[in-house]
């Protein structure tokens, strides 16, 4: 059963890029354009892992972060976040808000796809 | 109703009035739709811009209040290539155009206007005003060279356009990713760069990473050693790729490695199981059963080297965009390895000319600070050194209160080691003062101090030492391989030159020297040179030559002088001789004058 | 605008219609109620050589639209040229009339 992985982000084009690189990586994937969807999709779907922009308009990146950590039944998810200005969030302000790990977008996707592997290790993970 | 076309900078313009009556429309539109057609419109276009203006002149008119049905409606219709404007100006007291215009239901028979404007024209605003309102729409023209996209004529050719729409988004979204991996990777090492030990490690860690990014197995990377037209492996992604220098020839020739034609070509190769390499290619020879790619890569027109990126023959080939990423991490690493080279030489620069200025430093420090006087003579000194050189030194020592050694010597060779080796000289003369009147015995025992020291270096010393002697009124004087001493006195023909026998020092560890001894008459000028002097040439290329400075040396006898104002005089005519000229050697000389 | 008014059994038929719009539609919708006899309850309308039809145009249809409702009977629009099917079509009024194409 391949795992399912959350996108959030607010331009089409990135969602499909990832989309792009998660399919041909074989995994399954729920999209969504905003914090408060990603919370709501999060919340229904329970994905493996999710992988969110930081910065969003509509509850961004890191509140709806937050929200997930606090909510029972998502704060185990794992969440890569993805950022284009690495100096807005500290690397410790945003780690320590529980994300896994951040990348600075242009992100090498091969990288994406590493950390994603990392953190969803178990016996179902996709052979690539 | 009034019309007059005109012509502006926005297109062809039709202006016309009609006075606020229904009746007067349909004529009015009807003038407009003959401009238009003048301009070339299409007909659906026609049609839309006749009924949106029809629809107009009703609003406007509809509602005027009575007072103002005198007063005349203008239209003004604007069309150039791009577009149709139409404007309808009027002077009642306008209308609320309301926030959403929607269409009444079917059984009302009025409402439809705004409606209909709206849907025919791509734009409409209306401005009201007091008393003067004006309506704009406008329409704009299908473009002439624009694809023109038609509707698709049934389901198939929908979702045939929907799939290949698919594979165009996939071929970007894989461009865009080989982009952001080469980006995110330039970044990356960029950071790196600066902390980098050496260059082969950070490219040795930038190309595995691209294995990694490309799914690729092995690279080589050869690059061209300065002045050198081979391609050497500067590194490997194993040790069996260190593979000898290839010679790159000046012309491409069909049976040359892989390596060397796609640097010679200037351009990309392949290899795989359709396009092998050849059986004898160092390559073929050392990773049988691969598929790869060759790329040079270069600085401006400089081939800097060729990186090969290859992995087995059953894994699948690069693609389009896996290709761009070798590109991007070679030619990246084209500009890191240049940059290095750069810098090599600036420092290398930098460390040469601070050697230089060690040297002269030292220089300085030999030369005498206060100059020794005996009774009735005068000594002065000379040393003016070249940019390149540090070698030569003039030195004075007081024995006694009636005898001096004076020392000149040009250390053969430069920079530093040249100013050290003049430097011990100096000390070891000042050291053996037993041996200063023997002056050829002084010159042997240093030569024999110094000559391991200065042949492990390939350098020599020519000196001449000179012992005065007031009393007497003689010197002694010994030379290892230096130019003359000149001795003048007033009233002979010849100036005399003391060149007693002696090598330099440095050559043979046991060379005999010789002693000659010469009367110091009254008023007699002595001169030590080097030979920076004597070989110094002129904007013309002629030599300062030995002649010369026996003449001015011969003149100076027939005035009295002091020494000071001796050396001041020759240093002015050496820089007279080689006005516009650059010192190509130190120039040193000493003068003892009574 | 000269029409030519017929009546063919229980159908008023009118021909000419030239153009309909804000100066001549109430005339025109005056002119075809006072046209209807007893037992007309149809109207059909030969719009073929329409060239202009306006919202002002509409309202004088929908009003004999109207006018035939209550006789029992139908509006037909025959033959509408291309300027009259693009207002029908853009106003959703070509549901509401019959068309008829022939």
């Amino acid at each position: 059963m391949p795992h399912k992985i959350l996108i959030v982000d607010d331009e089409p084009f990135m969602l499909r890029l990832i989309q792009h690189h998660l399919e041909h990586a074989g995994y399954e994937m729920i999209k969504a354009r905003n914090g408060r969807e990603a919370v709501e999709a999060a919340t229904r779907e329970k994905p493996r892992l999710v992988v969110m922009d930081a910065m969003m308009p509509n509850m961004d990146g890191l509140s709806a972060l937050r929200q997930l950590k606090q909510g029972a039944s998502t704060r185990a998810i794992p969440v890569i976040m993805l950022t284009a200005n690495p100096h807005k969030y500290t690397r410790e302000e945003a780690e320590s808000s529980g994300a896994a790990i951040f990348l600075t977008k242009p992100f090498s996707p091969t990288q994406l796809l590493e950390e994603i592997r990392k953190h969803t290790l178990d016996s179902n993970a996709p052979q690539h | 109703m009034s019309e007059s076309p005109g012509k502006s900078s926005r297109g062809v313009a039709l202006r016309l009035s009609l006075a606020c009556d229904l009746t007067e429309v349909r004529p009015a539109i009807l003038a407009v739709r003959g401009f238009l057609t003048e301009q070339g419109l299409a007909e659906k276009d026609l049609t839309k811009c006749e009924l949106a203006l029809a629809e107009a002149c009703n609003n406007a008119i509809n509602h005027a209040a009575d007072g103002t049905k005198s007063k005349a409606i203008e239209i003004e219709v604007i069309c150039n290539a791009a577009k149709v404007e139409l404007r309808v100006n009027d002077h009642t007291p306008g209308f609320d155009w309301p926030q959403r215009v929607q269409l009444p239901d079917s059984e009302s028979e009025r409402g439809r206007g705004l409606y209909l404007i709206q849907s025919l024209m791509d734009s409409s605003v209306y401005f009201r005003g007091a008393g003067e309102n004006s309506l704009w729409m406008c329409k704009n023209r299908p473009s002439q060279t624009g694809s023109v996209t038609l509707p698709p004529a049934n389901l198939e050719e929908l979702n045939r356009r929907l799939a290949e729409s698919e594979q165009i988004i996939n071929d970007m979204a894989e461009e865009l990713s080989s982009c952001y991996e080469s980006l995110s990777a330039i970044f990356r090492f960029s950071a790196e760069q600066g902390k980098s030990i050496s260059l082969e490690n950070f490219s040795r860690h930038l190309l595995s990473d691209l294995l990694r990014i490309t799914a690729a197995d092995w690279f080589v990377l050869r690059l061209v050693p300065k002045e050198q037209s081979r391609l050497v492996v500067f590194t490997a992604s194993e040790a069996g790729l260190v593979l000898e220098p290839l010679e790159v020839p000046l012309t491409a020739d069909l049976a040359r490695p892989v390596e060397v034609r796609s640097a010679l070509n200037r351009q990309d190769i392949w290899f795989d199981q359709q396009k092998a390499l050849e059986a004898d290619d160092p390559l073929q020879r050392a990773k049988p059963d691969s598929l790869g790619l060759v790329h040079p890569f270069y600085f401006g027109d400089t081939l800097i080297g060729a990186l090969t990126v290859g992995k087995t023959i059953s894994r699948v080939p690069f693609s389009a965009a896996q290709t761009n990423v070798v590109h991007t991490f070679a030619d990246f690493l084209a500009i890191q390895i240049v940059n290095a080279r750069f810098q090599e030489e600036r420092v290398n620069n930098l460390l040469v000319s601070r050697d230089l200025q060690i040297a002269k430093n030292i220089q300085r420090s030999l030369l005498m600070k206060t100059v020794p006087q005996l009774p009735g003579f005068g000594l002065a000194g000379y040393c003016e050194s070249a940019r390149q050189v540090g070698g030569d030194f003039y030195d004075a020592v007081k024995l006694s209160d009636h005898a001096l050694l004076l020392i000149i010597a040009d250390v053969m060779g430069k920079g530093i080691p040249a100013a050290m080796f003049a430097a011990i000289l100096r000390s070891l003369l000042r050291a053996l003062p037993e041996l200063t009147n023997q002056p050829s015995e002084l010159l042997s025992r240093v030569n024999r101090l110094l000559f391991d020291e200065l042949s492990e270096v390939d350098m020599f010393i020519t000196a001449q030492l000179v012992y005065v002697d007031i009393g007497k009124r003689r010197l002694i004087t010994a030379s290892a391989g230096h130019c003359p001493l000149l001795l003048a006195v007033r009233g002979e023909a010849e100036v005399k030159m003391l060149s007693p026998e002696g090598m330099p020092l440095g050559i043979l560890p046991d060379t005999p020297f010789t002693d000659e001894t010469a009367e110091l008459p009254r008023n007699c000028r002595v001169l030590l040179y080097t030979d920076g002097l004597t070989e110094a040439r002129n904007a013309r290329g002629e030599l300062f030559g030995l002649e010369r400075l026996l003449e001015w040396l011969k003149e100076t006898t027939t005035r009295p002088r002091k020494a000071e104002e001796l050396k001041d005089e020759l240093a002015a005519e050496l820089a007279k001789f080689q006005v516009n000229t650059s010192l190509k050697d130190d120039q040193t000389f000493l003068i003892m004058a009574e | 605008m000269k029409i030519k008014v017929q009546i063919l059994g229980d159908t008023l038929n009118i021909e000419g219609v030239k153009e309909l719009s804000a100066a001549n539609a109430n005339s025109f919708r005056d002119q075809v109620r006072g046209a209807l006899a007893e037992r007309s309850k149809n109207i059909d309308v030969d719009l073929s050589q329409t060239l202009f039809l306006d919202s002002c145009g509409l309202g004088a249809l929908i009003s004999l639209h109207k006018t035939a409702c209550t006789r029992n009977g139908t509006v037909r629009l025959l033959n509408p040229t291309p300027p009259v099917e693009q207002i029908l079509e853009l106003t959703r009024l070509h549901r509401v009339f019959e068309i008829v194409k022939k």
